[in-house]
């Protein structure tokens, strides 16, 4: 586990070919087939409760597909793997450790070094040794940031870590998340809520429906993203996918 | 203020009032006590009292000074404590070992969780004609009733603070590469400590109770011991000071458990938000 502060550690290439989960009666993915380019930045977007985070957790291998398979950097994959880290929709730090404890969760070695990076690329160097409980909101989640960089993963995959920030808060936490993804060159898989936020940050959108991808676009607005006129037509593009989930209730 | 020519009287005094103030505000809740001790000695001078009935405090105290001349007093307070020590000490090991067996393998809990729920409503002091019957009046007697009060307590906090660390932050060690080692230690452990504390410092208290009455009842050596006999000689001046010494041993257990809180538990907030 060695972290790399010299350049990008890059990325790996991810393949799912099938995936189906259902939880009892419920199918939740059924047939599950993409693939991800190595150090891309993709978003998911979709209702609430279709999958996303279960997608996640099959990715991360926190859970068995009951059908299909994932496979990294052509590998099938079917464990935990050091090279893949996620970042939950909520915080999870451990309380009773302190910001520099935290970070270095599950670092061999040399960790308090690699910790203290991690934590100073975030921009929470000076509150190391702070309980968590005493940092705010988008403090917390900057930690929880900073702790899955210091395993230099190449494979990010974001559950809406910002889903709970107020909006200011937010967009300075899509700028880091572009910053170190652009400087590490991590695949990254983002699950949003926020139409915009996978505009801002995403080389590639996709619509989650029913258990499968029912639209892929890609976005190739040059970086950082402004909120011009192609900006905004894709947004409404997004956006009207959406509207047409809910079509039948309105 | 500076123009007016007239003394300042002394009550006003900014700050002396507010060391007076400090000082005021330490001393008032000893008032009462000391108020008490001293119309009680003062109602035993006038002999309001029967010495035989309540002792003054400074017999108390003289009593104090004899027995801890003569020795007896060290040595009973030192039986007393290697008894409270040592059944503690096998208690909590049984208590926390159960805890963590039964939650950590569920076959363990379906196998043991009845049983030792149902054991559990027994007032441990209820053994004690049969203790008396299996151990006579010896040390194991006593060990052997200190270690049946002290081993729920903590068996239920353990198991219960084991069961309710937050599941998010188990997958999350996973997730973060942490060994089964590593996850008790940093995770599982951490998360259930709380609730294992609480559950010392509540066995603490029923050590004491039981150590008290085991020894008043069936001992040759010790504190409760030291107050039967007392009683058989009419001796009050022994017995208060008995019963001073159990509440200021119970009272030292309480500050030792507080303190380990403090050192393990400073990472939660002192006032919730
Ligand atoms: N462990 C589980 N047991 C039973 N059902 C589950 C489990 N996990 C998820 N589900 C179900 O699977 C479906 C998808 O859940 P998932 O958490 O993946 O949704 P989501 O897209 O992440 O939703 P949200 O946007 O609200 O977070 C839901 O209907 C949920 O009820
Ligand atoms: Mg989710």
């Amino acid at each position: 586990m060695e972290y790399d502060i010299k350049g990008p550690g890059g990325g790996a290439g991810v393949r799912t070919e099938g995936l189906s989960k259902a939880y009892g009666q419920t199918s939740v993915l059924n047939g599950l087939s993409f693939e991800l380019k190595a150090g891309e930045f993709t978003a998911v977007v979709g209702r609430s409760g279709c999958g996303k985070t279960t997608l996640l957790r099959l990715l991360g291998c926190l859970e068995a597909p009951d059908e299909g398979s994932v496979s990294v950097d052509g590998e099938p994959r079917s464990d935990l793997n050091p090279d893949t880290r996620i970042m939950f929709q909520e915080d999870r730090l451990l309380p009773w450790k302190t910001v520099l404890e935290n970070v270095g969760l599950g670092l061999a070695g040399d960790w308090r070094r690699v910790a203290m990076t991690a934590l100073g690329d975030v921009g929470l160097g000076l509150r190391q040794g702070d309980w968590p409980r005493t940092l705010s909101g988008g403090q917390r989640q900057r930690v929880a940031l900073a702790r899955a960089l210091a395993h230099s993963p190449k494979l990010l995959l974001l559950d809406e870590p910002m889903g709970a920030l107020d909006a200011l808060t937010r967009i300075g936490m899509q700028a880091l998340v572009e910053r170190v993804w652009a400087s590490r060159g991590f695949t990254a898989l983002l699950v949003t809520h926020d139409v915009a936020e996978a505009i801002t940050l995403a080389d590639r959108v996709i619509l989650l429906e029913n258990g499968r991808i029912s639209q892929d676009l890609k976005i190739s607005l040059p970086r950082p993203r402004q909120r011009d006129m192609d900006f905004a037509k894709l947004e409404s593009e997004v956006l009207n996918w959406i509207l047409s989930l809910y079509a039948g209730y309105i | 203020m500076t123009g007016n020519p007239q003394p300042k009287p002394p009550r006003v005094n900014p700050g002396g009032g507010l060391i007076l103030k400090k000082f005021r505000k330490r001393l008032t809740p000893w008032l009462l006590p000391i108020v008490l001790i001293v119309y009680w000695q003062i109602a035993a001078n006038m002999g309001w009292i029967n010495p035989r009935i309540l002792p003054s405090p400074l017999n108390v105290f003289r009593a104090f000074v004899r027995l801890l001349m003569n020795g007896e007093l060290l040595e009973n307070v030192k039986v007393s404590c290697a008894r409270a020590g040592l059944g503690f000490l096998i208690g909590g090991s049984i208590g926390l070992t159960l805890g963590l067996v039964t939650a950590t393998w569920r076959f363990m809990e379906t196998l043991l969780d009845t049983t030792l729920q149902m054991v559990r409503t027994i007032p441990n002091l209820a053994l004690l004609p049969l203790v008396i019957i299996w151990f006579g009046i010896g040390e194991k007697a006593k060990v052997f009733l200190i270690v049946c009060g002290v081993t729920f307590p903590i068996y239920l906090n353990t198991f219960h603070g084991i069961r309710s660390v937050d599941l998010n932050l188990i997958s999350m060690a996973r997730v973060y590469g942490l060994d089964r080692l590593a996850l008790w230690r940093h995770v599982i452990l951490p998360g259930a400590l709380p609730s294992i504390l609480v559950g010392v410092r509540f066995s603490l208290g029923v050590m004491w109770m039981t150590l008290i009455v085991a020894e008043t009842i069936a001992a040759s050596s010790g504190l409760g011991y030291m107050a039967s006999n007392a009683r058989e000689m009419m001796q009050t001046d022994v017995i208060v000071l008995t019963i001073l010494i159990y509440a200021f041993l119970g009272k030292l257990a309480d500050v030792v458990a507080r303190a380990l809180e403090r050192r393990f538990l400073s990472w939660r907030a002192v006032n919730a938000a």
